[in-house]
């Protein structure tokens, strides 16, 4: 079973695809899950990273480095890249059904003008 | 500051990686160095202020400490059991001692690094992600005078805009009968919001009526004394008669333009009352204040399931391209009047619905929030996902691709409707309220010298809607004797001021029936 942090990088590495990007780095992927969550702090290093680690050791994620050439022509240091897969995809709709059939009716209670 | 906060964040990775095999060492130093890299080259371009960006840096270091320290165990627990395989039980034993040894010196430097971040966040993570505002400024939808394009001939009242308003559906076709969505306890007819779906959110794609509500804010200043020599008032609203109405007649008007849904089709009873009368003079700018502060933002909160309150949002924006016609061609007709002026205060009510009805939109997921809608009609769930992707990619070709620059594009749009009501209200009618809202705006996006900017402007008119609170900001601002405002006291008025708001419209729904989380 996945974990809120985990589902929520799923979640949004399964955004980022449907936007065409489909390989993300830590950062990238940082910076859009507090965007989702209308976080003002990323999340932290190493709680990011180690969730990264742990989703690809449990096949959901896969990474790479990326072409040693890309990051010496911009002049900055080199990035591994994650993609979500299949097996991730599924496993993100697992925990989605788990979650509405568990809470089909959670309500985020937020108070909005319209 | 910002060289000692990466440094502890380098020192730091160092020490928790020292020891552990080569791949897992150099790729998680690697990492936190891109991530730093990116963090640091994405602050500076976005001009955010280094103790910001070095409190943000260390606090997501020290609240990540705990796990860096059970990622380390578990690398050593497989480094051991993978040295116990090959080599022995013998050989595990500095492994082991590394990772003990290890463990009692991140304690000490996680109690440092905690106290350290705790000291600096509350300083500066409100801005550490948005950097300042002027940094990402959104291309506003107001565009310059040469622009505008000439008004429509308008004849008769201005009812025209119901006629004028093109359907747009996204090419998303329903059968009248499949147009109703039935779920326990609400039932809702979303055949307009397919209609107009492509311009359900005319503030980020644009209309033709809201760049010619901008160009008002050119045509002559009115004089104090209501008379506009160069406006079109004294042709248009001269001649017409003043609305006189006794205090029961004036309620029952505003009641019956009050809808929970249906917004357009209840304001239109009151369109031959507006059009009909003089815009100055009598009770017509009072009854359009009324409407605006009674019938116009309410608070709509989800009770048990998401579906029913994102549709009714959608149906009362699907409306906004009416009202905004319904705006621009009275506004056109009626320059410089004091209901023009409440029209504004309006168009500022519907920018702020908007921003929430299309973040709302943008935050569902139909596969989990929209369960009930896509049992209870499927065509209803494929059209919500038609449009959420269609206003996902118009978003991502106007560049907002974050809910900041979201957020920020929306917030310049008020300002310029509230700034345009400024220029054009005759003798400064409700122009505190306007700067109040601005001022208000400025600060919740954390710019202080340019919220005090806009309240420096404000005096007491005991009449305006935000006398009280302006009256408060004022006392705050005379009372400070260095550049610093007292922050609280700011926070306080404007939380008071939103207090306000709920509980009259908690009133207000309970009167017609409703509550806040009732549709």
């Amino acid at each position: 079973m996945l974990i809120p942090l985990e589902v929520a990088i799923c979640e949004t590495a399964l955004r980022l695809g449907r936007r065409g990007t489909r390989e993300f780095h830590g950062y990238q992927l940082a910076k859009a899950v507090a965007e989702a969550d209308e976080a003002k702090l990323l999340t932290a290093y190493g709680t990011l990273y180690r969730a990264l680690a742990r989703l690809e050791g449990m096949g959901l994620l896969r990474s790479r480095r990326e072409d040693p050439l890309i990051p010496a022509r911009e002049g900055r240091p080199g990035r591994r890249l994650y993609t979500l897969t299949a097996l991730g995809e599924t496993a993100l709709e697992k925990a989605r059904a788990e979650a509405a059939s568990k809470a089909p009716r959670r309500a985020r209670r937020r108070l909005a003008p319209a | 500051m910002l060289t000692f906060a990466t440094a502890i964040v380098r020192a730091w990775t160092w020490l928790y990686t020292a020891g552990l095999d080569a791949d897992p060492r150099d790729d998680r130093r690697a990492q936190i160095e891109s991530d730093l890299w990116d963090q640091k080259d994405e602050a500076t371009e976005r001009g955010v202020a280094p103790l910001a960006m070095s409190a943000h840096i260390l606090a997501r270091l020290a609240l990540g400490i705990p796990d860096d320290l059970l990622w380390r165990g578990e690398q050593l627990h497989v480094a051991t059991a993978v040295v116990t395989v090959m080599l022995g039980d013998a050989h595990s034993r500095p492994v082991t001692f590394r990772r003990a040894s290890g463990f009692g010196v991140s304690v000490t430097v996680h109690v440092l690094l905690v106290m350290l971040a705790v000291w600096l966040a509350p300083r500066v993570t409100s801005v550490a992600l948005h950097g300042n505002s002027s940094a990402t400024t959104p291309t506003i939808l107001f565009v310059p005078p040469n622009a505008v394009v000439p008004a429509p001939a308008v004849e008769g009242r201005p009812t025209k805009a119901l006629d004028i308003v093109p359907e747009d559906n996204l090419g998303i076709k329903l059968g009248e009968s499949a147009s109703t969505l039935a779920i326990p306890g609400f039932t809702f007819n979303f055949s307009k919001v397919i209609a107009h779906a492509g311009s359900l959110f005319p503030f980020v794609t644009g209309t033709r009526e809201l760049e010619r509500i901008a160009a008002t804010a050119l045509l002559p200043r009115a004089p104090t004394e209501l008379i506009n020599p160069f406006g079109h008032r004294g042709a248009e609203g001269g001649g017409l008669p003043k609305l006189v109405l006794s205090g029961a007649e004036f309620q029952a008007l505003v009641d019956r333009a009050w809808a929970r849904r249906d917004r357009w089709n209840a304001f239109v009873t009151l369109v031959p009352t507006i059009a009909d009368h003089n815009p100055d003079e009598g009770a017509l700018p009072d009854l359009m204040r009324a409407y605006v502060e009674q019938n116009g933002l309410q608070p709509y909160v989800e009770n048990d399931i998401h579906d029913p309150r994102l549709w009714t949002q959608l149906g009362v924006v699907a409306d906004h391209t009416f009202f905004i016609d319904f705006i621009g061609q009275y506004i056109a007709r009626h320059t410089s009047t004091k209901t023009a002026t409440e029209l504004l205060f309006l168009l500022d009510t519907l920018i702020q619905g908007s921003y929430d009805t299309l973040t709302a939109l943008l935050d569902v997921i139909p596969e989990v929030d929209l369960h009930w809608t896509h049992e209870a009609n499927p065509a209803a769930f494929d059209a919500i996902m038609t449009i959420q992707q269609h206003y996902r990619a118009e978003l991502e070709h106007r560049n907002l691709l974050t809910r900041a620059a979201l957020r920020l594009y929306f917030d310049e749009a008020r300002i310029s409707v509230l700034t345009n009501l400024i220029e054009t209200t005759p003798g400064r009618y409700r122009e505190n309220d306007a700067r109040f809202l601005i001022g208000s705006i400025y600060w919740r996006q954390g710019r202080e010298a340019a919220a005090v900017g806009a309240w420096s402007g404000l005096h007491s008119v005991p009449s305006d809607r935000y006398a009280d609170a302006s009256a408060a900001i004022v006392d705050v601002l005379r009372a400070r004797s260095g550049p610093n405002v007292d922050s609280a006291r700011i926070n306080r008025v404007l939380d008071g001021e939103r207090g306000r708001w709920i509980s009259f419209s908690h009133d207000r729904l309970k009167q017609f029936g409703y509550r806040f989380s009732t549709f």
